[in-house]
């Protein structure tokens, strides 16, 4: 007859348990902190390049190119990246795009990604309406 | 701001729970109000599927979470399951009481080993029923395997496979605390 608030007070201090051991983030208005580098937003590396920069590195072969990039796409980039680190590798996020153009192949399924893309950017849904 | 406890939960073989011990490790830290990211990266994704009805988006990131769990591909060959294991700071082999499964568990326990020396590594005993001879025999068979194994077994219940979909509503106050007294158990290793 007593088992059950007894079994909610075994769990309830189980639950203040977790609670004390467990790690706590602080509120995320008291978070100032950037994120680690190696987390950073997933634009290529030469996108913040000022223009005296171009001048100096002539020989250099490219040009700096600027993505929007969604939540999303950043969270895919990301398991790429850990991919190749599994690998043994310490991959840019450029070096995971140019990889990523270079394996993708035409057809059904690049179709299907690109209209999934499409509905997420807003710039195209702009012109639509 | 802290850095999130990453808790890797691995197998060499598929069916021995990984993905139902990575849910009922979140469903034990949301109760006890932390904030939790499983990273699922088993190709199945049957943790991003339940996790999807249960709360609908993840709501944090993996870098804001208080703690991540990693659920991993049923191989030690995948890239996905090394990578998991040189992020874990608890890494969990799961087994049932089946002795071939023990085997492959140590054989995973080994595997985070050789990959994360940091790492601390416990075999966790899932579908455990005391009433079977596997059960009875668990003991003998754990002294076989080279790494510890937690306390705390998972016991063999309906509940468990019903809350995939509908979280911790559907367990019965037994299972709850078996879960919650896992997760306590594995937070004091931390």
């Amino acid at each position: 007859m007593s088992s059950k608030p007894k079994s909610a007070a075994l769990q309830n201090s189980l639950l203040a348990a977790i609670q004390q051991k467990a790690p706590a983030s602080p509120p995320p208005e008291g978070n100032p902190t950037p994120p680690p580098a190696v987390q950073a937003p997933a634009e290529l590396d030469l996108q913040e390049a000022p223009p005296q920069r171009s001048e100096r590195r002539r020989g250099r072969v490219g040009s700096p190119v600027q993505f929007w990039f969604h939540d999303e796409d950043r969270h895919l980039l990301r398991e790429l990246a850990a991919w190749l680190a599994g690998q043994g590798l310490r991959p840019t996020d450029s070096m995971v795009i140019r990889a990523a153009l270079r394996t993708a192949k035409t057809g059904g399924p690049f179709l299907q990604a690109y209209r999934e893309a499409s509905e997420l950017d807003g710039r195209l849904k702009q012109h639509k309406l | 701001m802290n850095a999130p406890l990453n808790i890797t939960v691995l197998a060499k073989k598929g069916g021995v729970g990984k993905t139902t011990v990575s849910l009922m490790l979140h469903e034990a830290f949301r109760q006890a109000g932390k904030t939790v990211y499983v990273q699922d990266w088993d190709p199945q994704g049957t943790s991003s599927k339940a996790l999807a009805l249960l709360i609908g988006e993840q709501k944090v990131s993996r870098q804001e979470a208080d703690i991540v769990i990693w659920d991993t591909p049923p191989s030690l060959d995948d890239t996905a399951t090394a990578t998991a294991a040189r992020s874990a700071d608890i890494a969990l082999a799961v087994t049932t009481p089946a002795p071939f499964d023990i085997w492959e568990a140590d054989e995973a326990a080994q595997f985070v080993q050789s990959k994360n020396s940091k790492a601390i590594v416990r075999i966790v005993v899932n579908k455990f029923d005391k009433r079977t001879i596997l059960g009875r025999l668990i003991a003998d068979s754990l002294k076989l395997v080279s790494v510890p194994s937690l306390p705390i077994m998972i016991s063999e219940r309906e509940c468990y496979k019903h809350s995939g979909p509908h979280g911790w509503k559907v367990l019965d106050s037994a299972a709850r605390e078996e879960v919650l007294q896992f997760a306590v158990a594995l937070l004091s290793l931390a």
